[in-house]
C-alpha cells in the first residue's frame, strides 16, 4: 500500500478539488470546445465529400483495399482497451494505486470505442447501406453473414461499447450523487436521473460492490476477446502475411500497450491543466511505466515471432511481403519507425517515468 | 440451419436475377435481315444483324446485337469463312466507333486558315453544291485517298474519278504491298494465297505478325488453335524468325532472333541445305530452275551475317524436311526493309522447294469458277506512289484532294514531305467521320455514316480458303445528320450530268448495291426463286461464299541468283541502333487510338496502356546507363522522339522497337496529345521492288534525358499472385 | 451446412442444381491476343477507367492476360495466362462478406449481388487470384458511349465490388430456353462473351456434370492443373499446360 491513506477530513477537500471544473467554467474551456468543434466540422465535411464523390478519395487502390482506415480502426480500438485493462485487471489484482487512474482510463475507453465505431462507417463503400450489417427481421429477409469476421467484429465492438458503458457507469453512481447535491438547474435533474436514487446506504454500497465485482472479470474477458476478434479480421484473410495465428495475442498486447501510452499522456495533461498533482502523483507514472515496460517487451517478442513464423513457414508470397517489409520498399519506415524506435523509445519512456521525471 | 440456408439462397437468387435482368429474350440469335421498323421492335428482345467488319483489311463477318434500336454487342459471324464466329479486340470495339463522342455530326466548312481547326456547320445542300462546283472547276485534277477497299463503293469511286480523269489511291501502311510484289515475282499473281495453317504441321515464319495484324489475324487465330490442338496426335510446331520477339513470336516453340534485314539470307541458307542434301520435294527438272539460286552461297557467311549458327540453320532444314506439311510465311519486319521483296521471294521459294503449293496445309490459291461481276478490286497504293502524288500537287497538275478514312498526315513519315499536298491543294474535301490530322486540313467535310449505319459490300479474294463476297448493312438508324458516302457521290455524279449520270443511274447507293448483287447472286447455285428472297438470305447470312471454286493458275519462278542485302539510312557510328516502329496490337496504325476500350487494353507484352514507350534490350540499356522507366530520346537524321523506356528481354541488342498508334495531334479526346508517333524518325527509304516504305531501315541513336516519364502499366508482377503462380502453378 | 469441404467434386454434389458450370483454359492455344478482354468489357458494362484511374491501379478487368518473361536474350520465352474469377468451390471471398453479397449459387458459380454489396472490400483482400475489382468512384461514359451498355447487365455504382460472373446473364437465358423446351442445356449452347470471341478457342465453357461435355472431358487431360491449387479453393477453371519444346 504505497498510496496515501485517505483521511476522513480530506474528503470535503477532495470533493471540492475534483468537482471544481463542474462548478466553474473558464473562458478557455469554451475556446477549447470551439477549436475541437472546428476539427469535428472539418472531419464531417471531409466525410461528406467522400460519400458524395466516392470512396476512391481515400487514395486506396487494388490490391490494397483497406489501408489507413483499418489502421486507424485498430489503433483506436487498442486505445479503448487500456481503460478496461487498467481499471479491470488492476481491480482484479487489488492494485489499490490504480484508483486515481481508473476513471480517466475508463473514460478513454468510452471515447475511443465511439471513435472506433465511426471507422466502420468511414470505411464502407456504400455507407448509406450500413443497415445491411444489422441483424433485424427485415423485408429483405436476409440476415447478415455471421461467418464473416467483420460481423464478429461489429458485434464485438457493440458488445464492448455496451459493456464498457455499464462498467464505467456503475462506479460513477455515487459520484453522480455527489454532483447532484452540488449543482442547480437542468444539471441537477440530469444527475438525479443518473444517480438513480443513490444515498450511500450500506446496502446500496454492498449491492454496487457486488455488481462491480461481477462485471469486472466479464469486461476483462470481453476486452481480450474483442481485440482477438479484430485480429481475426486479418488472421482469417488469405492475404499473404496476414494469414497467421499470431494476430489475436499480438493485437491484445499491442492494444494494451498503445492504451497505456495514451493513458499516461492523458494523465499528464489532466494533471497539468487541472493542477491535480496531489491526486495524480509520480508514483502513478512509475507504476504505469513498469507496466509499459512489460508490454514493450511482450510486443518486441511478438514483432520477432511474427517475422520468425513467416521466415520459417517459407511460403513464397508471404516471403515476398516479408522481403518488402524488411529489405525492400518498406524497409526504412519499418526499421526506422517500428523496430528501431518503438521498443527502445518505449523502454526509454518507461525508464523515464520510473525515475520520477514525470513529477513536478 | 440447412433450411435457413436454402431459403436464403432462394431469396438471394431472386435478388441476383433482379440485378442482371435476363429480359424476355427467346432466341439468343434472333437473326433478321433488315433494320426493323419501329413498330416491329419488341422491347427487351435482341435482334442480330450480320454485317462486315471494317476494322482492317481482313473483313471478318460480324453479328451485331441490337436492342431497342441500339447496337449492344458485336460478335463474329459463325458462318463467315474468314473468322468462323470469332472477332479480334478491334473488331469488337467498332461499337465505340459508332457511339464515339467525337464523331462528326454535320457537314462542316472551314473558317480561318487551313489547319487551324475552326469549322462552321453547313447544310448538306450547301456542302454538296460547293463540292460539285470544285469538281467542275478542277476537272482532271482530282485525287482521292481512301482506306483499302473493294466492292461496289470502290466501283462508284472509280467510275466517277475515271470520268473526271482523277486518281483513286487506296492506301494503308499495313497493306502488305511488298508481299503482293513478291508473289507477283514468284507466282505471277499479286493475289495473296490462303496459307493453310490449320493443316500444316510445321510453320517457319519469318516475322509475320499473323496473330496481331497481318493479313487476317482472326482467321489465322482460328487456324492457329487448330494447328496446335485440334488434331489427334499432331501438334503443329512453330518457329518464328525475327529481331524482336513479337506477340506472335511469344507463341512460337522457338524464337530465332536475327540481325534486322537478314531474314531472306536465313531462308537462303535453309534452302541451301535442303538443295545440297537433296531434301527438297521437287522433280529434278523443277529443281534445276531453283538450284542456281541456292547453291552458290556460303553457310558460314550466312551464319555470321544473320547471327544464327550453322548448326541451327542445318537443324531447321532437317526439321523442315521431316515435316509432313511444312509451311513458310514471311512478312512484318522481314518485309520492312529495302530488300523486303527479295526476302519474301526467297521465303516463297522455300514453299516451292518443299512442294506445298496448292497442297493441304500449304499455300493455296482458289478462285470462283464463275468470276463475280464487274466490281472493282483495285490494287493498293504504296508510299512511293504517294510521293509521286505529292509531286503532282506540287506541280499543280493535281489540285483537288479527297480523303476518305485515310489519314496520311499521321500514317506517313514527315520525311516523305507529303505535307506538300495539304499545303498546295486548292481544295480539300474529307468524307471521314472523325476530325483526324488529315481531315483537320479539309476545306469541306461531308461526314460519312458509321459503317454500322451503312450499306456496303466487300469482295474478298485474298488469303481465304474460298473467295467471299461479304455484305454490310445498317444495323442502327443513323445517329446524326451524316450521309452515306455512296449516296453523296451518286448525287454528285447526277449533278455533274452527262455520260457519268447515265452510267450511274441509281438514286441511292443501296439501289446500286442491290443491282450489282442482282447479277452476282442471280445464279443457279441457289434454290430460292426470287432475287428478293436470295438477297434477304444473303443479308441474313452476311454475304455469299458457298460458290464453286477451282485452283488459280500460277506460274512459279525461281528467285534471282544475286542476293540483295538490306541498306540502312544513317551511318552506324552516329546511329548505332536499328529501329522498328511496329503497328500496335490494339491501335493498329493509329486508327484505334480514339476508342477508349483500345486505349485501356494493356499491351500483352509490356502491359503498357494509354501511352507510348520505347523498347530496349536490358543489357544494352544497362551499358548505356538507362534504367527501366527513364525518359529517353531517340534521334535519327529525320526526327526525334522522347518516351518512357521499357526493358524488353526479347529484343536484338542493337534494335529499338516502338509501337505505332499514339502521338495524335487531333482525332478526338481519347487520342489527342497522347504519346509519340515513331514514324517521325523514319527517312524516305523504300523496298526496291514494291516501293513500300522500308520502315525498319532508318538507323537511330538513343540517350537518357532528364525529366519525368509516366506510363500506365497493368503489371501483375506487383502482386504476390505471380510469385504464387510461378512457383506453384506449374505453367 | 452439409457440404464436405474435402469433396473434390465440388459444390454440385450436394446442391440441388443439375448444372455445374466450369471453364477450361488451354494455354497451348492462348495467344495473348486479348480479344476476350474487350468481349468481356462490351458484354458486362465494364467501366472505362481512364488514364488517371488506371495509373492508380484502378483499371477494371474481369479477365486479364498475365504474361511471364523467362530467360535472357536470346533464350527468351513468354507465357500468357488469362486470369478471371476461378469460381472456387471453396471460395475464400464468400464467408468473409458480411452481407452475403458474395455467395455461391447452386450451379457452382461465385455470384456477386451488387445491390447487397456495401463495399467493405474484405472479399477483395481474400481473393488470392486478384479477380475482384472495386468501383472506387461512380462510372462514367462520355455521351453517347453509354448507348452501347448491355441492358441484361446492371451498371455498378461506386462503392461496389465486381468481378467475372461467367456471364451469368447468358447462363440464365440458356437455362430458360432449355427449361421452356423441357430439356437440359446442351453442350456449347451457352458461351460467355470471352469464350465466344476467343479466336483460337483457348477458352471452353460448359457443364461438368454432363460427362460428354467438352469441359468435362478436357478437365481430365493430363495437361490440366489449377491455379494455386495448394490453397484448397477448388477452382472451377482448369488450365491446360502449354506444351514446351
Ligand atoms: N419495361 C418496363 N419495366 C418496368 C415498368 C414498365 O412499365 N415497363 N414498370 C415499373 C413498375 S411501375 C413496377 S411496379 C415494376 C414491377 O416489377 P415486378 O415487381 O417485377 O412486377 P411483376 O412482373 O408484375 O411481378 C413480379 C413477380 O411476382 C410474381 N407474383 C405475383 N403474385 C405473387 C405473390 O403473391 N407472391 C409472390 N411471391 N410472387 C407473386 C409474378 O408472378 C412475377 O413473377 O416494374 C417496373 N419496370
Ligand atoms: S481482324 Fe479484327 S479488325 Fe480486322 S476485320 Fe477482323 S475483326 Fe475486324
Ligand atoms: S481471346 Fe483467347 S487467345 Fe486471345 S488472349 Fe483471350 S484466351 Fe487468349
Ligand atoms: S477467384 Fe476470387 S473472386 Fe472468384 S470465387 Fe475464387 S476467391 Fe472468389
Ligand atoms: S465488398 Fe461487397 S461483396 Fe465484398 S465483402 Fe464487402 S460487401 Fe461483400
Ligand atoms: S466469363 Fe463473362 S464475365 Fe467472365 S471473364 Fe468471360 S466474359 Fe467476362
Amino acid at each position: 500500500m504505497t498510496s496515501r491513506p485517505s483521511v476522513w477530513e480530506d474528503i470535503p477537500k477532495i470533493n471540492r478539488d475534483l468537482l471544481a471544473p463542474l462548478q466553474t467554467t473558464t473562458w478557455w474551456y469554451g475556446l477549447w470546445v470551439g477549436v475541437l468543434a472546428c476539427f469535428v466540422a472539418a472531419g464531417a465535411g471531409a466525410w461528406t465529400y467522400q460519400i458524395q464523390t466516392g470512396i476512391g478519395q481515400t487514395d486506396l487502390h487494388h490490391p490494397i483495399f483497406w489501408g489507413s482506415y483499418i489502421g486507424s480502426f485498430v489503433f483506436w480500438i487498442g486505445v479503448s482497451h487500456s481503460g478496461t485493462f487498467i481499471s479491470g485487471v488492476l481491480r482484479l489484482t487489488n492494485a489499490e494505486w490504480r484508483r486515481p487512474v481508473t476513471r480517466l482510463a475508463e473514460l478513454m475507453t468510452m471515447i475511443a470505442i465511439m471513435v472506433t465505431a465511426l471507422f466502420i462507417f468511414y470505411h464502407l463503400g456504400r455507407v448509406w447501406r450500413f443497415y445491411y450489417l444489422i441483424p433485424y427481421p427485415n423485408q429483405r429477409e436476409i440476415w447478415p453473414n455471421f461467418r464473416s469476421p467483420l460481423m464478429w467484429d461489429a458485434t464485438a465492438i457493440f458488445t464492448y461499447a455496451t459493456a464498457s458503458t455499464i462498467y464505467i457507469y456503475l462506479p460513477l453512481i455515487p459520484d453522480f450523487a455527489l454532483a447532484r447535491d452540488r449543482v442547480q438547474g437542468w444539471r441537477k435533474t440530469l444527475y438525479r436521473r443518473l444517480a438513480i436514487g443513490w444515498h450511500g446506504s450500506q446496502a446500496q454500497w454492498h449491492t454496487l460492490e457486488t455488481a462491480i465485482r461481477i462485471i469486472t472479470p466479464l469486461i476483462v474477458m470481453v476486452m481480450i476477446s474483442v481485440h482477438s476478434i479484430v485480429g481475426f479480421d486479418f488472421g482469417m484473410a488469405l492475404v499473404p502475411a496476414w494469414h497467421s495465428t499470431i494476430y489475436a495475442p499480438y493485437f491484445v498486447v499491442g492494444a494494451v500497450h498503445s492504451g497505456l501510452g495514451m493513458v499516461m499522456i492523458g494523465l499528464y495533461v489532466l494533471r497539468k491543466v487541472y493542477q491535480l498533482h496531489e491526486y495524480i502523483r509520480t508514483e502513478h507514472f512509475e507504476k504505469l511505466g513498469k507496466l509499459l515496460l512489460v508490454t514493450t517487451l511482450l510486443l518486441a517478442y511478438l514483432y520477432f515471432s511474427e517475422q520468425l513464423t513467416i521466415w520459417y513457414g517459407n511460403i513464397p508470397d508471404h516471403l515476398a511481403i516479408q522481403n518488402a517489409l524488411l529489405y525492400g520498399t518498406y524497409a526504412v519506415p519499418v526499421h526506422g519507425g517500428l523496430y528501431l524506435c518503438r521498443p527502445p523509445a518505449d523502454t526509454g519512456l518507461a525508464w523515464f517515468s520510473n525515475n520520477g521525471h514525470w513529477g513536478s | 440451419m440447412d433450411l435457413h440456408r436454402r431459403t436464403l439462397f432462394k431469396i438471394l437468387g431472386l435478388t441476383a436475377a433482379g440485378s442482371a435482368l435476363p429480359g424476355c429474350e427467346r432466341d439468343v440469335h434472333n437473326l433478321v435481315p433488315y433494320l426493323l421498323p419501329d413498330e416491329d421492335i419488341v422491347p427487351g428482345v435482341a435482334n442480330w444483324y450480320a454485317t462486315t467488319c471494317q476494322g482492317c483489311e481482313a473483313g471478318c463477318g460480324m453479328m451485331v446485337r441490337v436492342m431497342e434500336g441500339r447496337a449492344k454487342k458485336i460478335e463474329g459471324n459463325p458462318r463467315h469463312p474468314v473468322n468462323e464466329g470469332k472477332l479480334c479486340a478491334r473488331g469488337q470495339a467498332a461499337l465505340q466507333h459508332l457511339y464515339n463522342p467525337d464523331r462528326l455530326q454535320v457537314p462542316l466548312r472551314r473558317e480561318g486558315r487551313r489547319g487551324e481547326g475552326r469549322f462552321r456547320p453547313i447544310p448538306w445542300e450547301e456542302g454538296i453544291a460547293e463540292w460539285v462546283k470544285q469538281l467542275r472547276m478542277e476537272t482532271g485534277a482530282a485525287a482521292m485517298i481512301a482506306r483499302p477497299m473493294t466492292g461496289t463503293l470502290t466501283s462508284l469511286f472509280a467510275t466517277v474519278l475515271d470520268a473526271l480523269s482523277g486518281r483513286l489511291l487506296l492506301y494503308e501502311s499495313t497493306g502488305e504491298q511488298t508481299l503482293r510484289t513478291a508473289h507477283l515475282r514468284s507466282f505471277g499473281t499479286p493475289v495473296l494465297p490462303h496459307y493453310d495453317l490449320a493443316h500444316a504441321d510445321y510453320l517457319l515464319s519469318f516475322g509475320t505478325p499473323f496473330l496481331e495484324h497481318w493479313l487476317s489475324p482472326v482467321s489465322f487465330g482460328v487456324a492457329y488453335g487448330k494447328f496446335r490442338q485440334d488434331r489427334l496426335m499432331v501438334r503443329g510446331r512453330f518457329i518464328q524468325v525475327e529481331p524482336r520477339l513479337s506477340l506472335t513470336a511469344a507463341n512460337a516453340d522457338r524464337w530465332i532472333p536475327v540481325r534486322p534485314g537478314t531474314e531472306g539470307l536465313l531462308a537462303l541458307g535453309i534452302g541451301h541445305v535442303l538443295v545440297k542434301e537433296g531434301l527438297t520435294r521437287l522433280s529434278s527438272s523443277q529443281l534445276a530452275d531453283f538450284q542456281p539460286s541456292f547453291s552458290s552461297v556460303s553457310l558460314e557467311h550466312i551464319s555470321t551475317t544473320t547471327e544464327v549458327s550453322q548448326e541451327t540453320i542445318t537443324q531447321l532444314a532437317h526439321e523442315v524436311s521431316s515435316a509432313t506439311a511444312p509451311l513458310f510465311m514471311g512478312g512484318g519486319p522481314a518485309a520492312a526493309q529495302t530488300n523486303g521483296t527479295e526476302t519474301l521471294t526467297l521465303i516463297n521459294a522455300l514453299n516451292v522447294l518443299m512442294g506445298v503449293i496448292d497442297r493441304r496445309g500449304g499455300v493455296q490459291w482458289r478462285e470462283p469458277r464463275h468470276s463475280p461481276l464487274d466490281i472493282a478490286h483495285p490494287d493498293l497504293t504504296n508510299e512511293h506512289e504517294l510521293m509521286d502524288l505529292a509531286q503532282e500537287f506540287e506541280q499543280g497538275s493535281r489540285t483537288l484532294l479527297h480523303l476518305y478514312s485515310a489519314n496520311p498526315r499521321f500514317t506517313l513519315p514527315p520525311s516523305l514531305k507529303f505535307e506538300r499536298v495539304f499545303e498546295r491543294a486548292k481544295f480539300i474535301v474529307s468524307f471521314s467521320p472523325f476530325l483526324d490530322e488529315s481531315t483537320m486540313m479539309a476545306d469541306l467535310i461531308l461526314p460519312d455514316h458509321d459503317p454500322l449505319e451503312s450499306w456496303g459490300d466487300r469482295i474478298q479474294m485474298d488469303t481465304l480458303p474460298i473467295p467471299a463476297w461479304s455484305l454490310s448493312q445498317p444495323v442502327v438508324r443513323p445517329l446524326y445528320d451524316t450521309r452515306p458516302i455512296g449516296d453523296v457521290w451518286l448525287e454528285a455524279a447526277h449533278r455533274l450530268g452527262g455520260s457519268l449520270s447515265k452510267r450511274l443511274p441509281w438514286t441511292s447507293f443501296h439501289d446500286m448495291l442491290q443491282s450489282k448483287w442482282e447479277r452476282m447472286i442471280g445464279d443457279r447455285e441457289d434454290s430460292s426463286p426470287t432475287f428478293e428472297s436470295r438477297w434477304k438470305e444473303a443479308l441474313r447470312q452476311g454475304g455469299r461464299w458457298s460458290m464453286e471454286t477451282h485452283p488459280r493458275q500460277i506460274s512459279v519462278t525461281a528467285p534471282s541468283k544475286e542476293y540483295e542485302p538490306p541498306e540502312f539510312l544513317g551511318n552506324s557510328t552516329e546511329y548505332p541502333f536499328y529501329c522498328y516502329p511496329y503497328p500496335s496490337l490494339s491501335l493498329h496504325d493509329g486508327r484505334g487510338a480514339n476508342l477508349p476500350w483500345l486505349q485501356e487494353l494493356p499491351n500483352p507484352l509490356t502491359t503498357g496502356m494509354w501511352g507510348s514507350w520505347i523498347e530496349i534490350n536490358p543489357a544494352t540499356a544497362q551499358a548505356l546507363g538507362i534504367h527501366a522507366g527513364d525518359l529517353v530520346r531517340v534521334t535519327s537524321d529525320y526526327g526525334t522522339i522522347e518516351a518512357h523506356a521499357i526493358f524488353f528481354p526479347g529484343l536484338h541488342p542493337e534494335l529499338l522497337a516502338i509501337p505505332i498508334g499514339q502521338g495524335h495531334q487531333a482525332y478526338g479526346r481519347y487520342a489527342k496529345g497522347r504519346g509519340i508517333n515513331p514514324l517521325t524518325l523514319l527517312g524516305p527509304t523504300f523496298d526496291r521492288h514494291s516501293g513500300t516504305l522500308a520502315s525498319g531501315a532508318t538507323r537511330v541513336r538513343i540517350e537518357r534525358v532528364k525529366g519525368q516519364s509516366q506510363l500506365v502499366m497493368l503489371d501483375p508482377k506487383n502482386h504476390p499472385i505471380s510469385h504464387h503462380i510461378q512457383e506453384t502453378g506449374g505453367l | 451446412m452439409s457440404r464436405d469441404p474435402q469433396t473434390p467434386q465440388g459444390y454440385s454434389k450436394t446442391a440441388d442444381s443439375p448444372y455445374k458450370w466450369e471453364m477450361v483454359v488451354d494455354l497451348d492455344r492462348c495467344t495473348g491476343c486479348e480479344a476476350c478482354v474487350i468481349a468481356c468489357h462490351a458484354e458486362n458494362n465494364i467501366r472505362i477507367s481512364g488514364e488517371e484511374e488506371a495509373a492508380q491501379g484502378r483499371a477494371i478487368n474481369w479477365i486479364r492476360i498475365e504474361r511471364y518473361w523467362e530467360g535472357e536474350y536470346p533464350d527468351v520465352k513468354v507465357k500468357f495466362l488469362p486470369v478471371l474469377c476461378q469460381h472456387c468451390d471453396e471460395a475464400p471471398c464468400e464467408p468473409v462478406c458480411p452481407v452475403y453479397a458474395s455467395y455461391h449459387t447452386p450451379d457452382g458459380l461465385n455470384a456477386q449481388v451488387y445491390n447487397r454489396c456495401i463495399g467493405v472490400r474484405y472479399c477483395g483482400n481474400n481473393c488470392p487470384y486478384v479477380a475482384r475489382q472495386f468501383n472506387w468512384f461512380d462510372p462514367h461514359w462520355d455521351e453517347p458511349l453509354a448507348e452501347q451498355l448491355n441492358p441484361d447487365v446492371s451498371v455498378r455504382s461506386g462503392g461496389v465490388m465486381e468481378k467475372c460472373t461467367f456471364c451469368v446473364q447468358r447462363i440464365r437465358t440458356g437455362k430458360e430456353n432449355a427449361a421452356k423446351e423441357g430439356r437440359r442445356v446442351k453442350d456449347g449452347e451457352i458461351t460467355p462473351a470471352c469464350v465466344q470471341s476467343c479466336p483460337t478457342s483457348a477458352l471452353i465453357f460448359g457443364d461438368r456434370n454432363d460427362p460428354k461435355s467438352r469441359v468435362a472431358r478436357l478437365k481430365k487431360s493430363e495437361r490440366g492443373f489449377h491455379l494455386l491449387e495448394h490453397l484448397g479453393t477448388h477452382p472451377s477453371v482448369t488450365y491446360l499446360r502449354r506444351l514446351a519444346e
